[in-house]
C-alpha cells in the first residue's frame, strides 16, 4: 500500500489520538511512588539478595 | 474527543487513556503468563551449571530483577505514557528510519524464540497424547511435531483475532501454570532437599565470584531481553504507576521464580526439564500435568510473543492499514513454517544466532535510557515519531540517527568483548561487572557524547 499523505500530514484518527495525548502527556508519567517500587524491586531487593547469597 | 475504537489495540497508534482498561492485576497476569515457558527451565539450568541452589537462586533472582529494571527503564516510561509499543518508543533514539533496526532485532527475536518455544511446545503436547493414549505410542515426533506446531499456530491465530482482549482472556486461564509450577518446585524441594541442599555444580570454576556473577548475568541478560515483549502489553494500562510493580513482579521476579524449578532439577536429577523429571518424583499422574503445565506455558508465551510482534510491524507505512487476520497471518507464516518443516535443523543452528542477538538489547537499554532520562530529560514529541515530514524532529541524518547507531554497535562489541554468550569464555573485568551492565553503560556514555559531538540532539528539535 502507498503512503499518498503529504509529508507532515497525520491520518484523521491518529491525528485525534496525538492532539488528545499531547493535551496532558505528563500524566501517565512515573510518580514517587513508581520510583519507589523500582527502586524497592530493582536495585534494593537485588542488592540484598546479592549480599545474602555471597557471605551466607 | 476521539471516541472509542474497537480497533485500537490492533494498531501501532498509541492508545487513548479511555482505551487502556487492564489494571495493575490484569497486566501483571499477562506478564507472568508471557515470561513463564521453557526457557524458564534453561535460565535455572545454566546458572545450575555455576552455582549450588542456594547461591544460584539469590544470583539468579538478582540478576533478574536488575535486567528487568533496566528493560523497563528503557521502553516502559515511554510506552506507559503514549500508549505505545517498544518499537515505537525507539524512534526518538534510532531515528525516523533508524527504527527499523531494533524492529528487526524485535522481529527476529520473537519469532525465533517463539518456533523454538512452539516446537518445545508440539513435542511436549505430543508426548501427552502419546501418555494419554490420543496417538499411537508408535507415532514420532517427527510426523507428530509439525502436525502439533501447525495446530497450536492455528489456535494462537484464532485467539489472537481478538487482539488484546484475546491475550488477556488466554492470559486468565493460562495463568493456573505459575502455581503449579510452584508446585512442581515445592515437590522437588521437599522431597529432594538433602540431595539438593549438597547438590555441587558441574562446571563450576576455581573463581566463586566468576560463578557468581555468572548467575547474575544469565538473570539480567533473561529479563532484558523482554525488551520486544513489555511496550504491546504496558500501553493496555492507563499510566506509569500502574504497570511497575506488575512488570517487576509479574515477569522479573515470576521468571525468577520458575527459573528455580531449572536449578534445582539441573542439580539434583540432571534435567531441567520437568515433564522429563516429574514422572520420576511422582509416577505418570505428574508426568502428565508437568506436559500440560509446559504446553500451556509455551502457548501463553507465544500468544503474547506473536501479538508484541504483530504490533510492531504496524509501525511498518506498508502494513499500517493491513487487515488485522492479514497481518496475523503475516506474523505466525515463519513460525508455523519453521515448526512444519525444518524444526530439527531450526534447533541446532538458529539457537547460537539469538544468544548473540540477545546481547544487543543491553546496549539497546543502555541508549533508551540516556536518551529519555538524561538528554531528552523526558521530553518527547509524540507527534514527531508519527509524522513524516523530514522537517521534523526525530529526522536525524537521512533518517538514522549516526550516534545510536554507533552506540548500538559499541555497547555489542564491549559485551562479546566481556563474555561470549555461547561459550562462556571472559575476559576483562567480567568477573566484577558483568558483561551486560558494561555494555549497557558503554552504550550510554557513546550515545551521548556521540550526540554532543555531531550536534544530532540539536539538528533534530
Amino acid at each position: 500500500m502507498t503512503d499518498t499523505r503529504p509529508d507532515g500530514e497525520l491520518p484523521p484518527e491518529l491525528e485525534l489520538r496525538v492532539e488528545a495525548i499531547e493535551r496532558d502527556d505528563r500524566a501517565g508519567d512515573l510518580t514517587r511512588a513508581s520510583w519507589f517500587w523500582l527502586l524497592l524491586f530493582g536495585v534494593v531487593t537485588p542488592a540484598a539478595l546479592l549480599l545474602w547469597g555471597w557471605w551466607a | 474527543m476521539v471516541g472509542l475504537s474497537a480497533e485500537a489495540d490492533k494498531s501501532a497508534w498509541p492508545l487513548l487513556p479511555s482505551e487502556r482498561n487492564w489494571g495493575a492485576w490484569r497486566l501483571g497476569i499477562a506478564l507472568g503468563t508471557a515470561a513463564a515457558a521453557t526457557w524458564c527451565y534453561i535460565i535455572g539450568e545454566f546458572a545450575g551449571y555455576y552455582l549450588n541452589f542456594f547461591q544460584a537462586s539469590t544470583a539468579l533472582t538478582a540478576g533478574c530483577m536488575i535486567g528487568m529494571l533496566l528493560a523497563f527503564l528503557a521502553a516502559g516510561p515511554i510506552c506507559a505514557r503514549f500508549g505505545i509499543d517498544s518499537i515505537a518508543s525507539t524512534k526518538p533514539q534510532f531515528g525516523a528510519r533508524g527504527w527499523v533496526i531494533p524492529a528487526a532485532m524485535q522481529l527476529i527475536s520473537i519469532v525465533g524464540w517463539n518456533s523454538l518455544l512452539l516446537i518445545f511446545g508440539a513435542k511436549s503436547a505430543t508426548q501427552l497424547m502419546i501418555t494419554l493414549g490420543v496417538m499411537p505410542a508408535g507415532m514420532g515426533a517427527r510426523e507428530l511435531v509439525p502436525a502439533s506446531t501447525l495446530i497450536v499456530c492455528a489456535l494462537i491465530y484464532l485467539t489472537l483475532l481478538r487482539g488484546a482482549t484475546g491475550v488477556t482472556k488466554m492470559s486468565n486461564i493460562l495463568v493456573a501454570h505459575v502455581p503449579i509450577g510452584c508446585w512442581m518446585l515445592y515437590l522437588l524441594i521437599t522431597r529432594r532437599w538433602p540431595e539438593l541442599r549438597l547438590a555441587q555444580p558441574v562446571l563450576a570454576g576455581p573463581d566463586k565470584l566468576w560463578n557468581y556473577t555468572t548467575g547474575v548475568e544469565i538473570g539480567i541478560t533473561a529479563t532484558m531481553s523482554w525488551w520486544p515483549y513489555i511496550g504491546a502489553m504496558i500501553r493496555m494500562a492507563p499510566n506509569a504507576r500502574t504497570v511497575v510493580v506488575p512488570v517487576m513482579l509479574g515477569m522479573g521476579a515470576a521468571t525468577a521464580l520458575l527459573s528455580l524449578i531449572g536449578i534445582a532439577g539441573i542439580l539434583v536429577l540432571k534435567s531441567s526439564d520437568p515433564s522429563e523429571w516429574l514422572r520420576s518424583v511422582g509416577g505418570p499422574t505428574y508426568a502428565i500435568i508437568a506436559l500440560v503445565f509446559v504446553s500451556a506455558a509455551n502457548f501463553g508465551t507465544a500468544i503474547t510473543g506473536i501479538y508484541s510482534s504483530a504490533i510492531g510491524l504496524r509501525n511498518f507505512a506498508a502494513v499500517e492499514r493491513m487487515s488485522w487476520s492479514t497481518l496475523l497471518l503475516i506474523t505466525i507464516a515463519p513460525v508455523a513454517l519453521v515448526g512444519a518443516l525444518i524444526p530439527e535443523l531450526f534447533f541446532a543452528r538458529f539457537g547460537a544466532f539469538l544468544a548473540f542477538l540477545g546481547v544487543a538489547f543491553a546496549p539497546l537499554c543502555g541508549i533508551q535510557i540516556a536518551d529519555y532520562f538524561l538528554l531528552r530529560r523526558r521530553v518527547i514529541d509524540i507527534r514527531a515519531i508519527y509524522g513524516r515530514d523530514p522537517a521534523k524532529p526525530y529526522r536525524s541524518i537521512g533518517g538514522f540517527n549516526p550516534a545510536a547507531l554507533l552506540a548500538l554497535g559499541l555497547g555489542c562489541a564491549i559485551y562479546l568483548k566481556l563474555l561470549n554468550p555461547l561459550t562462556y569464555a571472559s575476559s576483562g573485568p567480567y568477573r566484577f561487572l558483568t558483561a551486560s551492565l558494561p555494555a549497557a553503560t558503554c552504550a550510554a556514555g557513546c550515545y551521548l557524547i556521540v550526540t554532543r559531538l555531531i550536534g544530532t540532539r540539536s539538528a533534530d528539535s
